[in-house]
């Protein structure tokens, strides 16, 4: 019998490499110009690895927060870095999956415009950056230690909205959502 | 490309190369009841551990009577001699198997580890403690006869040669023999359970449930030593009542209680009592929903910024113009003179020609160029 501890380990090990590949080749997207020939005629490479390691992270998120709540010791929200965890991966979802979604529908030629090009990098590092703190965050409640320790986050303590400005930012989530998906301008 | 490969190959070899044989947690792990399987797996491979030097010994009472709790200690020496440890994973074991070795497999109850949980696994400091470092557990067996315990350690060494390297150590087995309660030992009842943590902040009243007791003292002390008596008060026969002060800050203080009645008369180990700061209870609907609602802002964010532009999924202009440039002057020039039918001649279309032909090919034929100058 395998435990939740250890399919959390297993999940969280994939989300983190797969999400770490897609930042590495992001960031290489973002800084193409700076780069030599060589590696900047391979673009296309770069934005195949860069989303489908995302899309790969993104698969496994979910079983990353599933096995992450059922093996968390004395319930799902027992602790601040827990529920600063919970934030996190949700955040670094929902950039994930804009940023996915975005490729899918714009095409390739998203890298063509600077504005574009910069939006989908930049997002795409967000994701890869909240997705990190989340990994980050989880080593520090379970072993007190992280490779952020440097950082000196304050993971001890959570930013939480009252309820009624959660809905209100989930009303604009929707319309954003919304808008982004019926605009085809 | 060969050059770039073997670049990228000596990158690569620098990288593997560059990593270290470490301690997998050298902040530790937390208390808990654990196998000596986790001395080699918190460190990752157990085949990485380097044996420990650390001599490791257990001290008990004389007597061990079952159903009573019984003090055990793990002692150990050479602490900041042979490593530098900082902290020390202390077990107490009833075999060396890895696996389904706690104490409790072997029939023992852990009434306390010392540090207000009861497991069997601890995590010492060795900051002060100098070279001797002792823990205390109070077990309770539950069957007469001869019980084995083991002591093991695992650590790192922060400094020197084997810094960061994983260490573990296990000692011989200590057999202890579990006796029969005398008949009318004044003694603790085998249903009573020592509180092991408490609130910060808050009285702790425990009521002590006795045997063949006629009269209780409880003293209990702090971490700095202090020995302060309590009051006791008996509820009924058998039943004694006394109150721990409450602890300003997270700390351990002890207690133990004299017991003695028409029989021998007993003094039972120090219990240690931690006091914690449980964190509120959280609601967890307001953080999912906060969750949910930045994850669908983020998301509505991206797609509303990133919108389809109607472009055809052309290849990328900016990185890789060249060829773009090239196709487009012949397509350009090509539109141009499409643009400008050429003029019919006087006789109007060639014979055979449909206007359409003339169309696209009326300048070639103009300029004498059409079909190769066969007209």
């Amino acid at each position: 019998m395998i435990s939740a501890n250890t399919l959390h380990v297993v999940a969280t090990e994939l989300v983190v490499g797969a999400f770490a590949l897609s930042g590495v080749a992001f960031l290489l997207c973002l800084a193409h110009q700076y780069l030599p020939v060589s590696i900047r005629s391979s673009y296309r490479s770069l934005d195949a690895v860069a989303h489908s390691a995302m899309l790969f992270g993104l698969i496994a998120t979910p079983f990353a927060i599933w096995t992450g709540l059922s093996s968390a010791p004395g319930g799902e929200m027992s602790s601040p870095i827990l529920a600063n965890k919970m934030l996190f991966s949700m955040s670094g979802l929902g950039l994930a999956s804009g940023v996915l979604l975005a490729r899918w529908r714009v095409g390739i030629s998203l890298w063509d415009e600077a504005r574009s090009r910069l939006i989908q990098a930049v997002s795409g590092l967000g994701a890869v950056g909240f997705m990190l703190l989340t990994a980050s965050a989880g080593g520090t409640f379970s072993r007190g230690e992280s490779l952020l320790d440097w950082l000196h986050l304050p993971y001890g303590e959570v930013l939480l909205m009252p309820m009624a400005l959660s809905a209100l930012l989930l009303l604009v989530g929707i319309a954003c959502t919304t808008f982004g998906l019926r605009s085809n301008a | 490309m060969i050059h770039q490969r073997t670049k990228v190959l000596v990158l690569l070899i620098v990288l593997v190369a560059s990593t270290t044989f470490s301690a997998a947690e050298p902040g530790g792990n937390g208390d808990g009841l654990r196998d000596m399987q986790c001395g080699g797996a918190c460190h990752g491979d157990a085949g990485q551990n380097a044996t420990s030097l650390l001599t490791l010994s257990i001290e008990y009472p004389e007597h061990v009577w079952v159903g009573q709790p019984a003090e055990v200690r793990i002692v150990v020496d050479g602490v900041d001699v042979a490593h530098d440890e900082q902290l020390i994973g202390l077990f107490l074991l009833s075999s060396t198997n890895a696996n389904g070795d706690t104490p409790l497999e072997d029939g023992w109850e852990i009434l306390s580890n010392g540090q207000g949980g009861s497991g069997n696994y601890v995590e010492r400091s060795t900051d002060g403690t100098g070279s001797i470092l002792e823990h205390t557990w109070v077990l309770r067996p539950d069957a007469i006869g001869v019980k084995t315990l083991y002591a093991a350690v695992h650590h790192a060494d922060a400094t020197g040669p084997s810094q960061g390297r994983p260490f573990f150590g296990a000692s011989q087995g200590f057999e202890i023999n579990v006796e029969s309660v005398p008949e009318d030992l004044a003694r603790i009842h085998e249903d009573f359970t020592p509180i092991t943590t408490r609130e910060v902040g808050e009285d702790l009243t425990v009521l002590l449930h006795t045997k063949y007791t006629d009269a209780a003292q409880v003293e209990w002390r702090t971490e700095d030593g202090a020995v302060i008596q309590a009051t006791v008060n008996s509820t009924e026969a058998n039943y004694w009542q006394f109150t721990l002060p409450a602890a300003i800050s997270p700390s351990t203080i002890e207690w133990r209680a004299a017991l003695s009645g028409e029989g021998p008369s007993q003094t039972t180990p120090w219990f240690a009592v931690s006091a914690q700061i449980t964190p509120d209870e959280v609601d967890a609907l307001p953080i999912y929903l906060q969750g949910l609602a930045m994850g669908l802002v983020l998301f509505g964010a991206v797609l509303a910024l990133q919108r389809p532009t109607g472009q055809t999924d052309d290849p990328l202009k900016i990185y890789d113009e060249t060829p773009t440039i090239e196709a487009l002057q012949p397509a350009e020039g090509a539109g141009e003179s499409q643009s400008s039918i050429a003029p019919l001649p006087e006789g109007g279309l060639p014979p055979g020609w449909t206007d359409e032909q003339w169309q696209w090919y009326g300048h070639e034929y103009l300029a004498g160029t059409y079909g190769d100058g066969q007209q």
